[in-house]
């Protein structure tokens, strides 16, 4: 048997799957067929071509996507199976070779569309001669923000992903992980109705990945959709609605998670530790209706769980970092006023239904 | 000199230098997005500490070039090195901060994908590229803001701690108050139009394939033009009369600046000028003439609240035996000048000019860098601004027997086999396509320099830093041809051409 107590008090996936995720977030929003789609894709193709134009790499073949309002979209697929073109594609950074793409309707260069759309490349690319204040208010004037809206979502996203403390520092001196927040955090100044993240927890350090994951399911509460690429399954399992498998530039699969991952002939059972002689007598009893049991295990504490509980601890203590700290609220403009009073990011929708799993 | 104006002054100016370019961020901190991608710009420049190098360099250049004057030196040659030196200096270094900041700016872009985000915002194209632009040339304006102070704060400490009056009165007169020339308008004048029926039919019987080849007006003009360079030089028993047209009221004068060997004395020409009908109303009278001689300049001065009159100047020589002729075939030998503004004013243009020039080069590099890659790019940038600094020259170089340009019926400038209407008669060793295949590319090169010198020659041609040191006004007629063929006309068509490819062009690269 697998999953079980969460003896450190932390977070562990089968909660993540069952608790939080699975039950309250994305999964319940797929609306697929709701409204129009905010991305289309058909029968989108790119073949890219050497310096004498000669056809030499077929990135994406006959693509048909649709990524609805609401839909935690979720691209999967190997290195190189065509993810990070699609993205460029609907984004209006590559041209296709064929078919077509819109975006809210319009063509991916359309200005009124992209000022709706937020994108977290899938390296972080951020000028390393400007600080993160000043990164933020770029971006921010690029979307036509007022500056006394500039200032105020700075400061919240810079809250938010936990790099308020090292705002002043040039983004080239900053770590990788530093960087992808600050990424993050431009990809969300506008309070995009459409997210598009691209390996969104690459570089990121585990409260790093787990604040993004946490990120993710609370902008889908709010309506938003996300599209992301990713080939760590367990972050695209957790957080997407619906996901899409590419291989080679083709689709390989296409559903919902529960669609896709549902084993229909099996069954997962959770309780307190059992003694020896009652265990037989669950064998027994399963046995006598014909089944089997397959599994019987303890668990251990994840060590995400561990590493989060250590980190934690030593924010707790005060210790100094030079580092990005752990993060805090989601930024007010994303929350929205209904959930104004929503405590730390990192707890938000995990630590909540931790104590429903309890 | 004191050590104390070297370090006091360039401290100054580089605190205003820096006061400019906060004052730059903060004027681009308001407004649509196309100042934010130049603001920007700003930040990379003076960040990556390109511009502050420039910055600082040409501080420094500008009090080295200074400090080295000799004070041993007449004044006027001071200020003459100065500025010629200085704005040299100052010109160099603003050139290769544009190449390298227009391209670097945009080829970091691809290169570090940092346009992944910025072009997936609702920023266009067309004004990302033109926020790029703006803010090299607003960095280039900082740059020749701090240098026109320098350099005039430095010319101010020269005259004001001359000892000699003289000296200070002689740069005054010859670069401080920047005059307007008048150039002789031979055509007005009835006797050298009458010597110049003379002249054709001869002309016309030595040149016949040449008449043939232009057609009868342009080989009109032509001799006209070989007429009057032929007349220019006289000859020990001639005499000349030149007309000046529209002489404002007020002060003028008369430079006389010819080619003459040996020198003659002072008595062996006589000047003559008449305004209107009367003769001579010449300051400083006949002394002054008798001391003329050539390479002088005196002062003839028409009376306030007159109109705008003809000024007929006559040089005779005395001495019917000297073996010389005068010869003012060159460029301003003979001229009526007035004073028309101060040299603030003066260098303002000449540094507006550069400014616009800087734009020309900053909208190449932008353009070069947004296909090409960052070395490739500056590279192209910096061959192309090269030649076209240098096209006045190469242009006149090739004109010049056994070049490769000659001017065709229409007076355009035509490339030896490339003529309208067939054969020609200019004479020049590349009239025959060249059969060995190294001269074939070099001839290739050459043409193509060639095209492209043609094309850029008003860059090589105005030089106004030439007129600022001569003294002469850099007029707004002169700052209006910049700003309307550099400016607008090449620097906008340099613009629709990259902002057409720009738009074309796929921002990402294959990554399968």
């Amino acid at each position: 048997m697998s999953g079980g107590a969460n003896e450190g008090g932390g977070p562990s996936d089968e909660v993540l799957k069952q608790g939080a995720l699975n039950q309250d977030a994305p999964k319940q929003n797929a609306r697929r067929g709701v409204g129009a789609p905010i991305v289309e894709c058909k029968a989108l193709s790119k073949r890219f071509r050497d310096f004498w134009l000669r056809s030499r790499v077929s990135a994406v073949t006959d693509l048909d996507l649709k990524v609805y309002p609401g839909d935690v979209f979720g691209l999967l697929g190997p290195n190189g199976s065509g993810k990070s073109t699609t993205i460029k594609m609907i984004l209006g950074l590559l041209f296709p070779t064929s078919g077509t793409v819109t975006m809210f309707g319009q063509a991916p260069s359309d200005v009124a569309a992209k000022s709706r759309v937020g994108y977290l490349p899938e390296e972080t690319h951020l000028y390393p001669f400007l600080n993160a204040r000043e990164t933020l208010d770029f971006y921010g004037r690029l979307f036509g923000l007022d500056r006394t809206e500039r200032r105020q979502r700075i400061d919240e996203l810079l809250e938010m992903v936990g790099l308020a403390d090292v705002k002043r520092r040039r983004v080239g001196e900053y770590s990788k992980g530093m960087q992808r927040r600050l990424g993050l955090a431009q990809a969300l100044i506008n309070d995009p109705d459409l997210v598009v993240l691209d390996e969104p927890t690459s570089g990121l350090d585990p409260i790093g990945t787990r604040q993004v994951k946490d990120l993710l399911v609370e902008l889908s509460r709010r309506g938003k959709t996300l599209l992301v690429s990713s080939h760590l399954l367990a972050d695209v399992e957790q957080v997407c609605s619906r996901i899409m498998v590419l291989f080679g530039g083709k689709i390989l699969a296409e559903g919902t998670v529960d669609e896709l991952l549902e084993v229909s002939r099996e069954m997962i059972l959770r309780t307190e530790q059992l003694d020896e002689e009652t265990l037989s007598r669950v064998r027994e009893t399963i046995a006598k209706s014909g089944r089997q049991l397959l599994e019987a295990s303890t668990p251990r504490q994840r060590l995400e769980s561990r590493f989060l509980e250590l980190v934690a601890q030593a924010e707790a203590e005060g210790r100094e970092t030079s580092g990005a700290g752990s993060g805090s609220q989601l930024a007010a403009f994303l929350r929205g006023d209904a959930r104004a009073s929503t405590p730390r990011a990192v707890d938000t929708p995990v630590s909540t239904h931790e104590r429903e799993g309890e | 000199m004191g050590v104390l104006p070297l370090i006091l002054l360039p401290v100054a100016v580089g605190a205003l230098m820096w006061l400019a370019l906060r004052g730059v961020r903060a004027a681009l901190g308001y407004g649509p997005p196309l100042l934010a991608v130049a603001r920007n710009v700003v930040d990379e420049g003076s960040r990556k500490r390109v511009a502050t190098f420039v910055f600082v360099s040409s501080i420094v250049f500008i009090a080295v070039v200074a400090w080295g004057l000799d004070p041993r030196d007449p004044l006027l040659f001071r200020i003459r090195n100065l500025l010629t030196y200085g704005i040299g200096g100052v010109v160099t270094l603003g050139m290769i901060m544009t190449m390298v900041l227009g391209c670097g700016s945009v080829a970091s872009e691809f290169e570090e994908k940092q346009i992944y985000s910025a072009l997936t915002k609702p920023v266009g194209r067309t004004p990302f590229l033109i926020g790029k632009w703006l803010g090299v040339l607003l960095l280039d304006g900082v740059l020749l803001f701090g240098a026109g102070i320098h350099l005039y704060a430095w010319v101010e400490l020269q005259v004001r701690t001359c000892e000699d009056e003289s000296e200070v009165a002689r740069a005054r007169a010859q670069v401080l108050s920047p005059y307007l020339d008048i150039p002789s308008n031979d055509a007005t004048d009835p006797e050298t139009r009458r010597r110049f029926e003379e002249y054709l039919p001869e002309y016309a019987t030595r040149n016949s394939r040449r008449r043939e080849v232009l057609g009868a007006e342009a080989f009109l003009d032509f001799a006209w033009s070989r007429f009057l360079d032929e007349r220019r030089r006289i000859s020990p028993d001639q005499g000349r009369t030149y007309c000046f047209e529209n002489v404002r009221p007020g002060p003028a004068a008369l430079h006389l600046c010819a080619r003459m060997y040996p020198p003659p004395l002072g008595d062996q020409i006589e000047v003559i000028v008449q305004i209107g009908d009367s003769l001579a109303a010449v300051d400083k009278a006949k002394e002054e003439l008798e001391l003329l001689g050539v390479g002088k300049t005196t002062v003839i001065a028409l009376e306030e609240g007159s109109e705008p009159r003809s000024v007929f100047v006559r040089i005779q020589f005395r001495d019917k035996e000297s073996e010389s002729p005068i010869d003012f075939t060159e460029l301003h030998a003979l001229e009526v000048v007035q004073p028309a503004t101060n040299f603030a004013n003066n260098l303002a243009r000449t540094l507006l000019i550069y400014l616009v020039k800087f734009g020309f080069v900053a909208a190449m590099a932008v353009f070069a860098a947004s296909f090409l890659s960052f070395p490739v790019a500056t590279l192209t940038v910096a061959l192309i601004t090269i030649v076209a600094s240098a096209s006045d020259y190469l242009i006149t170089s090739s004109m010049e027997p056994g070049g490769t340009l000659y001017k065709d019926s229409r007076g355009r400038l035509t490339q030896s086999g490339h003529s309208h209407g067939g054969s020609h008669s200019h004479s020049h060793s590349h009239e025959q396509p060249a059969t060995d295949p190294i001269d074939a590319v070099l001839d290739s090169i050459e043409r193509f320099g060639l095209v492209i010198a043609q094309a850029l020659r008003k860059y090589g041609e105005v030089t106004p830093t030439t007129s600022l040191v001569d003294g002469r006004v850099v007029t707004v007629a002169v700052v209006g041809q910049s700003i309307l063929w550099i400016g607008l006309v090449w620097t906008g068509s340099v613009g629709v051409v990259a902002l057409v490819v720009f738009r074309r062009r796929e921002l990402a690269r294959v990554q399968v």
